[in-house]
């Protein structure tokens, strides 16, 4: 028996003996061809972009699935398969689409107007179960196609998002079905598309391979002949096979860029890119806990702008970003940090210790017997108050917590109490009925991370004008801070009263250089996207706005 | 006999009841839910959402959701669609099987393999040196954790020496190889079966300690038959019996994946699966995989008890 066991052994190695070294699963052509795997932690649910329940879609769709427009890097629509951007009428309710010529579908047949208004179809059917990237659908009274090239789309009302309507994805009626059943069409992980590759095989838990899209309307692109998405769940083993170049591309690395660059040693990097989540620090400017939800009754504490500018400038915003949070985010000063709407306001209260104990000292907070300050002839607070405030957060996110510690050590340094007082997700950021802190006001700071897409109109009413002020009667309203500044609002309103991209940007701009100077929110620094990517590849520009693969059509790979 | 066996599957009825009462509440507390993900997407709408609750029946009260699934399942044999792939969870499921299959049936192989002698050789030299050292090196594959082995594992025989892949079934392009599934097989097996050796090796070796003081050990003994022929004619029979009971236990978790291997090493089994499903909460996928865990381990358990009465005459089932 020892012997068969043994003879055994001997066979098995040499076996795995004759399967020789690994193989590299790459062979990068002279032309900057090739295949390039992706390594993702998950598998999609499939590439319907209307369908698509998590990030993961987004990655791995982009590739193959596009749409008229895209948004560049800088959060721009540019044409993909429409010629140009569409032309508008007098009335802001007819939007006019022209499709490139010679378009053709990756299996050949002709890409025309008619698909354009089945994308349309297909999505606004009630029963088809489109979820994802469907604002906007819902206002199109109808779709003209005069011609092959020319779609006329009719709104009811103008649509300020019309330039991203057919973006994410265009739907080809031959080769989809029935809009009551697209949850279970083939087309979901076998789709028929205009983008730069195809997938030609999908082995649910282990890869999807895509080949390049023959048809695909850029001449002599994609460079690359094949993308493999390897579906690794583990960190440790994606970083191990990036490491040793068996995979090019890698989404969401476990480390931060530091460590990540280091452990590579040249092989890979990462790349970081502003991704949307934004933090900051919410003031609450009426009296917490009187029942009132409005602001008539100031804040005993911070209902003193003094009070406010000092919490700004105690802290040390460097230190935070670079050492605490290891490089990993970037600095930011607004609501408007990134984007077509982004403006670069320089922060008006920075870190400076000195200056935030003389505001406080001015304000009437002196320096009580245990360090922490208390009021003597403030302006809302009865003298002998404690200088002790609630910083309110989620709980289950650990770079959150790490900077809340940290401003509270930030905030002791200059006699300010904070208490770290953390709740679920869902009670933070709950209704008015539910009895959300933000929403009654029963709060002091609330410190979060917070972001706006492509269009943002909706969110800075919602959040900044007087008007939004959560109460029984408005309980949508998101202006917490019960911020009243008749500035702001007439730069919110003439935000939203044109189209004109460079109009609505001055207008934001002028908010949050009001935002700054009442300092009413803090904003401290925005979360990055991080990529790992191969020093074999070139050609790829991270983006905001798109997934890892968004324009995947440029890269090259060079051996 | 058949009187034993219906006596035992209808008792098995009631607890698989409780179970899935049991299994659907746990499930359902859980924080979070299938579409937490969409709900933090600033492309999604309230109204969508809501719609989408409706349509995936999430709105209704849990006692109506619990009594459709159950009746669909048990009934009608309809184990329902995948919440995030909106496949039928029966398609997935069997999907997976061949992976863990392939996966367990040769760790099983190999662990037998090594566990066996190990146990019989430490159990016939008791407290030698060879014994002494298998003991320590025991109590390590115990108390290893199996994902660290399997990292370490990858950065020795993939990272440092480039010998064994770090993770897939098959190589891209080389897919049904069985070349190149062996090779893939290496480093998941090894961090699997070090403790599994370690465990039934230990297992078998107190167990054939056991057998050898027994009476009829001696009696053969005296009767001049060759240590080879007690060893393993009269005793290694004998103390294999407990060692089938542990493996029948031991089945039913092929069925459940080995979560932590199959997620180092990225093996598209039942593990993954299940594992995926949990995070995502998909509901109808985590139950039809735990329903199925528990009416299998109630089989082996009986399948157990049958065999062990053909192996030991001395038991018998009225």
């Amino acid at each position: 028996m020892k012997l068969k066991v043994l003879t055994l052994f001997i066979l098995l190695g040499l076996m795995v003996g004759a399967c020789g070294q690994v193989p590299v699963a790459s062979d990068p052509a002279e032309s900057g061809g090739g295949t390039v795997v992706l390594v993702i932690p998950e598998e999609p649910a499939g590439l319907n972009r209307y369908l698509a329940d998590a990030a993961i879609v987004y990655q791995v769709s982009d590739a193959s699935v596009i749409g008229l427009t895209t948004p560049n890097e800088k959060g721009e629509y540019t044409p993909r398969l429409a010629a140009e951007l569409p032309t508008v009428s007098e009335d802001q309710r007819t939007v006019t689409w022209k499709l490139r010529e010679g378009l053709l579908w990756s299996d050949g047949e002709p890409m025309t107007s008619d698909d354009i208004k089945f994308t349309w179809e297909a999505v606004s059917n009630p029963n088809s179960g489109a979820f994802n990237q469907t604002a906007g659908f819902e206002l199109i009274e109808d779709i003209e196609t005069p011609d092959d090239l020319t779609a006329i789309v009719h709104y009811s009302e103008p649509y300020v998002g019309y330039l991203g309507q057919f973006s994410a994805a265009l739907l080809p009626r031959h080769a989809t079905g029935n809009p009551e059943e697209m949850t279970t069409w083939d087309y979901n992980m076998n789709p028929v598309v205009g983008g730069p590759f195809v997938v030609t095989d999908w082995r649910s838990g282990e890869s999807i391979t895509m080949e390049r899209n023959e048809n695909y309307y850029e001449e002599g692109k994609p460079y690359l002949d094949r993308l493999v998405f390897r579906i690794i769940p583990e960190a440790a083993s994606q970083t191990a096979l990036m490491k040793q170049g068996e995979a090019h591309v890698h989404l969401w690395p476990g480390e931060d860029k530091v460590d990540y660059d280091a452990i590579m040693e040249g092989t890979a990097a990462q790349q970081l890119v502003p991704g949307i989540w934004n933090m900051a620090i919410d003031f609450n400017l009426s009296r917490p806990g009187d029942d009132d939800p409005s602001a008539s009754e100031p804040h005993p504490i911070l209902g003193d702008l003094r009070v406010r500018q000092a919490i700004s400038h105690a802290i040390d915003y460097d230190t935070l970003i670079n050492d605490v949070m290891n490089g990993q985010v970037q600095p930011s000063t607004s609501p408007f940090a990134y984007g077509w709407y982004q403006c670069d306001v320089p922060r008006l209260y920075n870190f400076d210790v000195e200056k935030a104990s003389q505001l406080l000292t001015e304000a009437g907070w002196v320096e009580g017997p245990d360090g922490i300050r208390v009021a003597e002839g403030a302006l809302y607070a009865e003298d002998g108050t404690r200088l002790s405030l609630e910083l309110q957060g989620y709980t289950a996110f650990e770079p959150l917590e790490r900077t809340e510690q940290f401003i509270v050590e930030n905030l002791k340094a200059v006699g300010i109490e904070a208490n770290i007082q953390n709740y679920d997700f869902s009670i933070i950021f709950g209704s008015f009925a539910d009895g959300a802190p933000a929403k009654l006001g029963d709060f002091d700071m609330l410190i979060y991370d917070r972001g706006y897409y492509l269009e943002p109109h909706g969110d800075v009413v919602d959040s900044y004008h007087s008007a939004s002020i959560p109460s029984a009667d408005n309980p949508d309203g998101d202006n917490s801070f019960r911020w009243v500044n008749p500035e702001a609002d007439a730069a919110i309103e003439a935000a939203g009263s044109t189209f004109d991209q460079a109009e609505r940007r001055e207008a934001y701009c002028e908010l949050a250089r009001l935002i700054q100077e009442d300092a009413v929110q803090n904003y401290i620094y925005l979360f990055q996207d991080g990529y790992g990517f191969s020093s074999n590849l070139e050609g790829y520009t991270v983006s905001t706005w798109g997934s890892m693969t968004w324009d995947v059509q440029n890269w090259k790979y060079k051996g | 006999m058949t009187t034993y066996i219906l006596r035992r599957a209808l008792q098995a009825l009631p607890i698989l009841f409780l179970l899935s009462v049991f299994l659907f509440g746990v499930v359902r507390l859980m924080p979070g839910g299938p579409l937490a993900q969409a709900e933090r997407n600033p492309n999604v709408s309230p109204e969508q959402l809501a719609a989408l609750r409706v349509r995936l029946g999430l709105d209704q009260p849990l006692p109506i959701q619990y009594v459709k699934w159950i009746k669909a399942f048990v009934l009608e044999g309809d184990w329902g669609y995948s919440i995030k792939f909106r496949r039928p969870v029966a398609e997935m499921i069997w999907e997976r099987v061949p992976a863990t299959l392939i996966l367990f049936g040769a760790g099983f192989i190999v662990m037998l393999l090594f566990a066996i002698p190990i146990g019989v050789y430490s159990a016939i030299k008791p407290y030698s040196f060879f014994d002494n050292l298998i003991t320590t090196f025991s109590f390590a594959g115990q108390s290893v954790p199996v994902y660290w082995m399997g990292l370490v594992l990858i950065v020795i025989f993939y990272l440092n020496v480039q010998l064994f892949p770090a993770g897939g079934m098959y190589t891209i392009g080389r897919e049904g190889e069985v070349l190149d599934l062996l090779w893939h097989l290496v480093l998941p097996i090894t961090a699997m079966s070090f403790s599994w050796i370690a465990w039934y090796s230990r297992f078998l070796r107190s167990s054939m300690r056991d057998t050898l003081n027994e009476d009829y050990i001696r009696t053969a003994r005296a009767k001049g038959l060759s240590a080879r022929m007690v060893h393993f004619r009269h005793a290694l029979r004998n103390a294999l019996l407990p060692l089938v009971t542990l493996i029948a236990l031991d089945l039913p978790t092929v069925f459940g994946g080995a979560v932590f291997i199959e997620a180092i090493f990225a093996w598209p089994g039942m593990g993954r699966l299940f594992w995926d499903a949990a995070k995502g909460r998909d509901y109808p996928i985590l139950l039809a995989v735990m329903m199925i865990y528990a009416a299998l381990t109630l089989l082996f358990n009986l399948i157990a008890d049958i065999v062990y009465g053909f192996l030991d005459p001395r038991i018998r089932y009225d």
